[in-house]
C-alpha cells in the first residue's frame, strides 16, 4: 500500500521539471507581456516624502518648505548645456501659469543659467542650484531633463525621464488627478 | 654632530613611512574597486560603474570613494544607492521574498533532477 503511494508519488516527482518549465515560462512571457510597463523608468521614491535636498536659492516667489505639503508642484532638473531641455522648456513655458514648477539647474554656472531663462523664458517660481549634483542624486536622477510630480500632501507620484511634450504632460497630469 | 645624525635619521624614516602606500588607503582602493564592479552603471549598456566614464557613473564613483573613506561598510553603500536607483543597480539581486524565486529555483531543479536520477539508478540495478 505505501509503495503504491510512494510509487504514485514519483510519477508527479518525474513530472516537475516540466511543471517547473511550464512555471517559468508563464513567469518570462508575463515578463515579455509587461515590457511595455519597464520603458518609463520608475523612480523607487514614488509615493515616498520628498527628501531633504540640499540646495542653493537663485531665484524665488516663496521657498520650497512653504509649499512642501501644501500645494501640489512640479520639480524640473534641466541645464543650460543640455539640448533637450530647450525643447522641453517651451512646454514648460507654456504650463507656467498653471501650475507651480521648481526649476533646478544641475550642474550648471549661474551666469548659464540666467543667459538661458533670459533667452526662453522663465516658467520657474522658484529656482535653484545643484552645482555638484548630490540633489540630483538623492532624487536617483538619471540624467538632464527630468521632471518629479510632487501632490499637496509632500509625495512622489511621478517621475518624467527626458523631456516632457504637451501630450505627455497632459496625460501625466490627467493620471495624476484621477489617482 | 650627533644631533645632526639622529634629526637626518628621523626625517628620514619619516619621509620614507609617508612616501609608501598607507595599509588603508590600499584597502579603501580595493573595497572601492570591489563595489563599483559590483554597481550597474545606470545609463550604460551593461556596464559597471567601475568601467563607465558617464557623468553619472563618475558621481556615483565619487560618493562611494567617500563613504569608505567615512568608515561605512560595502551593505550601508549599496543600500543608500538601493534606496535611490532601486535594486536594479545591484547585479547581483538581494535575497529576499520577492527574489526568493529567482535564488531558489536552481537548488531546487538540482535536487528534483538528482533525486530522479537516483531513482532511476537504483529501478535499473533492481
Amino acid at each position: 500500500m505505501i509503495k503504491k503511494e510512494i510509487g504514485s508519488f514519483l510519477k508527479y516527482i518525474k513530472l516537475s521539471p516540466i511543471i517547473l518549465f511550464l512555471i517559468l515560462s508563464y513567469f518570462l512571457f508575463w515578463k515579455i507581456k509587461n515590457i511595455q510597463n519597464t520603458k518609463e523608468l520608475q523612480s523607487v521614491l514614488l509615493n515616498q516624502d520628498l527628501p531633504k535636498l540640499e540646495l542653493e536659492y537663485v531665484d524665488s516667489k516663496f521657498t520650497l518648505n512653504s509649499l512642501l505639503g501644501k500645494k501640489p508642484f512640479i520639480i524640473n532638473f534641466f541645464a543650460s548645456w543640455c539640448a533637450p531641455c530647450r525643447e522641453e522648456h517651451t512646454v514648460l513655458e507654456k504650463y507656467s501659469k498653471d501650475l507651480i514648477i521648481i526649476g533646478i539647474a544641475y550642474k550648471d554656472d549661474i551666469n548659464n543659467v540666467k543667459k538661458f531663462l533670459s533667452e526662453l523664458g522663465d516658467p520657474y517660481d522658484i529656482l535653484m542650484l545643484d552645482s555638484n549634483g548630490r540633489a540630483a542624486i538623492d532624487l536617483g536622477l538619471y540624467g538632464v531633463p527630468e521632471t518629479y510630480f510632487i501632490d499637496s500632501k509632500g509625495k512622489i507620484k511621478y517621475r518624467q525621464v527626458g523631456p516632457l511634450t504637451v501630450k505627455k504632460l497632459e496625460n501625466i497630469l490627467k493620471s495624476l488627478k484621477v489617482n | 654632530m650627533n644631533f645632526l645624525k639622529i634629526f637626518l635619521t628621523f626625517f628620514i624614516c619619516i619621509y620614507i613611512t609617508s612616501s609608501y602606500p598607507n595599509q588603508n588607503n590600499i584597502n579603501s582602493e580595493k573595497r572601492f574597486i570591489e563595489l563599483s564592479s559590483e554597481l550597474r552603471c545606470l545609463v550604460c549598456q551593461n556596464q559597471s560603474l567601475l568601467e563607465s566614464d558617464s557623468e553619472l557613473a563618475n558621481d556615483l564613483k565619487e560618493i562611494i570613494y567617500e563613504k569608505i573613506n567615512e568608515g561605512q561598510s560595502n551593505n550601508q553603500i549599496k543600500n543608500f544607492l538601493v534606496q535611490r536607483y532601486g535594486e536594479f543597480i545591484l547585479f547581483k539581486p538581494l535575497f529576499n521574498m520577492a527574489n526568493l524565486l529567482l535564488w531558489i529555483t536552481p537548488l531546487i531543479s538540482f535536487i528534483l533532477i538528482a533525486f530522479i536520477a537516483i531513482r532511476k539508478t537504483n529501478y535499473k540495478e533492481k
